[in-house]
């Protein structure tokens, strides 16, 4: 039972680590050194055994680092140290780790990072019943290569083994008995309560850290998890306020990681039922109270989701943290099922990274790459410029020409370049041991072994930049005749220097994505369901899907600078629009507005994923009142069909930038007074009001 | 039908042709009344409040609007104009408002946007869209239509077709009203609407001197709509230095008190939009300058001063 005083103990270790964040420049991080030490020692054997060895040595050399108060254990802080080792200077330190990356590692291309373990699996069987199973497959397995890496399993679960115990005897050496008899038992059996559980989980995600990967994800915490709540509630071995304490403790430790971790709440099961429960909420309200920008917390709504979770999610939403991102089953899992995943894994799917779709446990890790698509529509209109006739539908074969040629570079591109990583010389031996089949295949991960192939993401830029621009051309020059098509060509080639009149035709007088005009929206429509079935139309080197993404993370930035100026009105090597969002400033409609245009295309080929920001004024979204405004918002993205929802609530900051900016920001509305208006609109006195005023708040 | 249902009536099938002028349409409004609303903003006002925050919405008809900011300096304009109303005077784009016939062309031309004709004539058919666009919205947050102004008695058969079609539609309907005019036009709209949002502008005293007309017909109207049992909600508009005075608030303390009824008090604390506004109009009404947008601690004040008086009040949309 927690006490008093632990139960602000969170707080205590969520502080520690963001100071080890802000501090951590200028420490060495040892992992190379120690693989390679062990490179030495087992060169000449089989390449899955040595770079199981080097995994093994990294856990057992490695300090263990402990945060005063914690009740959780496991940190990246020991993988580094402010000293080299003992005997090497600087450039001795340098040439290990050129040998080191000699050999070559997996990345986020080839498959490393971005991965999400068998969660279920291990709690059921704990390290040892993997390590069975191990054993079993190798006795059934005759060929000497499946056997040498069911053995490379087993020694990467043995010196996971040991890493627990290390922790265990940390804990010991500091007093801490139970914590310590609690890691004993974890070392080797299936963990008994949720405590147990969840450093059980925590500590396979830093072992995934002490291997270099990074954007791993915890998965549906509140499916696996519940058993063992249920069982420590039935036998009075825990509370709810323990239960969240000690998920306070495991996301004070993300916070630690500084980078982005999933975790998954709410949805289907397999079985089609509603799947939120208890641990749904726990995880809201961790999430709401430690406030790491690290827990990238998702939620998935379906039509029978509870009016209380629409509710709760709206409660950590609007404390400005923005999480959750809200996802909508109906469309995820008609997409996986269409491409052949059966329903009951289907509706178990998770996010991993930001919001790219993955079977847990299932799968190959995840990658993805970006994709310029308004280059290609420049690319279109120029080679339009040389034809004697021009019309839309003759620009739209010539963009659909260029992307299928684009496409089928960009996949042959990335196949060239997976081919350069073949399994046996890359050997994944920990994520197979914690990814379904690959122990009973006796086969890596990347060589067969996984129940699923990889899914590799292609990141459609500028979504809202390719519909605004064709609606443009379509309207003014094609159906108003309004601007011959020369003159857009000069305008665009000159950025609209001493072409503002045009300039201003083309933001002010065509129709933009956001504002639920059907003209625009039904391009946008069709751009999601193009581009998403030609991603379909290829697949990757040794098995596998190309499926698209209406994302961009933050690469419409640099996808900008690469082209020049869009017949939307976009300036050259401005960013493109984020995303699946509309234009940042030109949805000036609202909201609601907003969310119909965003409904208007089928997301559910977008296999990937897909992220619409909205942005809301916090003011408007107060008390009761506010609450059920923003039901009605996720109720939207569920009734809809929307794929994806995530939310920023302004301020301060952004009304200054927007008061210097005005034309990056003429749709932020703010809460005036008795009524709301458009903040740059406003008279620059009105704004300094607005902006001083909230400043005391 | 109702022995008050005497005005015209929106029928999809026949499309009577009822128009009305109207200068915006606002969505995800949410401080004119329950829910996520869609407010509609006819023109046309028989006040003129000193504070007017919406000085687009006093004239009837349809006008000009300049905001030079907008301006790019493009001079279609001066071409498109066959009045002559745009011209250059030392190298700032002035107005002849007197000359302009509303005709439009040079507006067609301005692709900047910093000429716009302020309002426009629409069927109730036009309205009708985009307010059912929303409608799953108010269904999920217990919103609706509100009609707000300028004063929507103004137009009362388009006020009352608009009515009529959003709750063909089962839709929640408000009407927001400064309560100056004939009873009848009330009594009318009444039987269409789920909730009036009555405007108390200031005591009788200074009534006339702030807002251009007496209060005394504004006070029976209200007491009429109360007893005829229309729901309310009182909204009172608080200027600093100008209506926020002990004798305003017991007076309206009185009134509220007097009508148990009433849902709900919402104090509207002044804000200084109108002032820049007025300008981009050509109006030249005189504005009032210099009055701070008054802090969250005044507004309280005031709502303490009205609890004093036995009236529990609160800011829009924070129920």
């Amino acid at each position: 039972m927690t006490t008093a005083t632990q139960s602000l103990d969170w707080n205590t270790v969520r502080d520690a680590t963001r100071r080890y964040n802000v501090n951590r420049t200028g420490t060495h991080d040892l992992r190379p050194y120690w693989r390679v030490m062990a490179y030495r020692k087992y060169a000449g054997q089989p390449e899955c055994i040595v770079r199981a060895r080097g995994f093994e040595n990294v856990l057992a050399e490695c300090r263990i680092h402990r945060y005063q108060g914690e009740r959780i254990v496991g940190s990246r802080a020991g993988f580094s140290a402010d000293t080299l080792p003992e005997g090497l200077d600087a450039d001795g330190f340098k040439a290990i780790v050129d040998e080191h990356n000699q050999r070559g590692h997996r990345n986020f291309w080839s498959g490393w990072d971005h991965t999400l373990a068998d969660y279920p699996t291990l709690l059921k069987q704990g390290i040892s019943g993997i390590r069975n199973q191990a054993e079993t497959s190798w006795k059934q397995h005759s060929d000497p290569a499946r056997r040498q890496f069911l053995e490379s399993v087993i020694i990467t679960l043995d010196a996971f083994s040991l890493f627990v115990r290390r922790h265990a005897d940390a804990c010991r050496t500091a007093g801490r008995d139970s914590l310590a008899g609690m890691l004993d038992h974890i070392a080797s059996q299936p963990p008994r309560t949720f405590h147990e559980a969840l450093q059980l989980v925590w500590l396979t995600q830093i072992v995934f850290v002490s291997e270099g990967r990074y954007a791993n994800a915890l998965g549906r915490v509140d499916q696996y998890l519940l058993p063992f709540y249920h069982r420590d509630m039935v036998a009075n071995r825990i509370t709810r306020d323990d239960a969240l304490d000690l998920l306070q403790h495991v996301w004070a430790h993300i916070e630690e990681l500084g980078e982005v971790t999933n975790i998954c709440i709410g949805g289907l099961t397999p079985d089609n039922r509603d799947a939120t429960n208890e641990l749904s909420y726990l995880a809201l309200e961790a999430t709401q109270t430690v406030l790491s920008p690290h827990t990238n917390l998702s939620a998935r709504f379906h039509d029978g989701t509870p009016e209380t979770f629409h509710r709760a999610c709206f409660e950590c939403i609007r404390t400005g943290v923005g999480f959750p991102s809200v996802f909508n089953d109906h469309v995820l899992i008609q997409g996986l099922e269409e491409i052949g995943t059966p329903p009951d894994v289907a509706r178990d799917y998770c996010m991993v990274g930001c919001i790219e779709t993955m079977l847990a446990g299932r799968q190959q890790a995840w990658s993805d790459s970006r994709f310029n698509t308004p280059l290609l529509l420049l690319k279109a209109m120029q080679r339009m410029r040389q034809e004697p006739v021009r019309s839309y539908d003759r620009l739209m074969d010539l963009f659909r020409e260029e992307v299928q040629i684009a496409m089928k570079e960009h996949t042959d591109n990335f196949n060239q370049y997976i081919d350069q990583f073949p399994a046996d010389r890359f050997p994944d031996p920990f994520l197979s041991a914690l990814t379904r089949d690959c122990i009973e295949r006796g086969l890596d991960i990347n060589a067969g072994g996984a129940q699923f192939k990889r899914m590799h993401g292609i990141c459609i830029m500028g979504l809202a930049t390719l519909a605004d621009s064709l609606a443009a051309v379509r309207k003014l020059v094609f159906e108003e005749s309004r601007l011959p098509y020369d003159d857009l060509m000069a305008a665009l080639d000159a950025d609209f220097e001493g072409h503002e009149a045009t300039h201003q035709l083309l933001l002010n007088r065509a129709p933009k994505y956001g504002n639920a005009d059907p003209y625009v929206d039904d391009i946008a429509a069709w751009l999601v369901m193009f581009t998403s079935e030609e991603c379909l139309k290829h697949t990757i080197s040794g098995g596998g899907r190309f499926v698209s993404a209406m994302g961009s993370n933050v690469s419409n930035i640099p996808a900008g600078k690469e082209i020049g100026a869009t017949p939307d009105g976009r300036h050259a090597h401005t960013p493109l629009s984020d995303a699946a969002s509309p234009h940042f400033g030109r949805d000036t409609n609202g909201p609601t507005a907003f969310l119909q245009s965003v409904a208007r295309p089928d997301y559910h080929k977008v296999l990937t994923g897909s992220v619409v920001n909205m942005k809301f004024e916090p003011d408007h979204f107060q008390g009761e009142e506010g609450a059920r405004r923003f039901a009605a918002v996720t109720h939207a993205l569920v009734r809809d069909r929307i794929q994806e929802l995530q939310f920023n609530f302004t301020g301060n900051e952004l009304l200054h930038h927007a008061k210097q900016h005005p034309e990056e920001y003429p749709n932020l509305v703010v809460r005036v007074s008795g009524f709301s208006a458009y903040f740059t609109r406003l008279g620059a006195e009105v704004q300094d009001d607005i902006i001083r005023r909230r400043a005391h708040v | 039908m109702t022995s008050s249902g005497a005005g015209p009536t929106y029928d999809p099938a026949v499309m009577t042709p009822i128009t009305g002028t109207v200068f915006d349409i606002q969505k995800f409004s949410i401080h004119d009344g329950p829910g996520i609303r869609t407010t509609v903003f006819f023109k046309g006002c028989p006040l003129r409040c000193r504070w007017c925050h919406n000085p687009e919405s006093i004239r009837p008809h349809p006008h000009l609007s300049f905001d030079a900011r907008r301006c790019i300096g493009c001079g279609a304009c001066f071409k498109a104009c066959p009045n002559g109303v745009h011209r250059l005077e030392n190298g700032r784009h002035v107005l002849d408002r007197e000359r302009c016939r509303q005709c439009g062309a040079c507006v067609e031309t301005c692709y900047a946007g910093a000429l716009e004709t302020v309002g426009r004539t629409m069927t109730v058919e036009a309205v009708m869209t985009p307010v059912l666009q929303d409608r799953s919205f108010y269904r999920d947050s217990g919103g609706g239509m509100t009609l707000s102004g300028g004063e929507p008695t103004l137009q009362p058969d388009f006020a009352m077709a608009l009515l009529d079609a959003a709750r063909a539609e089962g839709i929640h309907t408000a009407v927001e009203t400064c309560g100056f005019c004939d009873w009848n036009l009330l009594d009318r709209l009444r039987t269409r609407c789920d909730l009036f949002l009555f405007d108390l502008k200031a005591e009788p005293a200074s009534h006339e001197s702030l807002t251009g007309v007496p209060f005394e017909r504004i006070g029976q109207n209200l007491r009429r709509l109360h007893d005829a049992g229309s729901p309310l909600w009182i909204r009172l508009p608080v200027v600093p230095g100008v209506n926020d005075t002990p004798a305003r608030f017991q007076h309206a303390a009185e009134i509220i008190r007097s009508l148990p009824r009433i849902q709900a008090v919402d104090v509207l604390a002044y804000h200084a939009m109108g002032t820049e506004k007025i300008s981009r109009m050509g109006l030249d009404t005189p504005p009032l300058n210099g009055i701070p947008t008054p802090s969250s601690e005044q507004v309280q004040g005031w709502i303490q001063q009205l609890a004093e008086r036995g009236v529990s009040a609160r800011t829009p949309g924070s129920a």
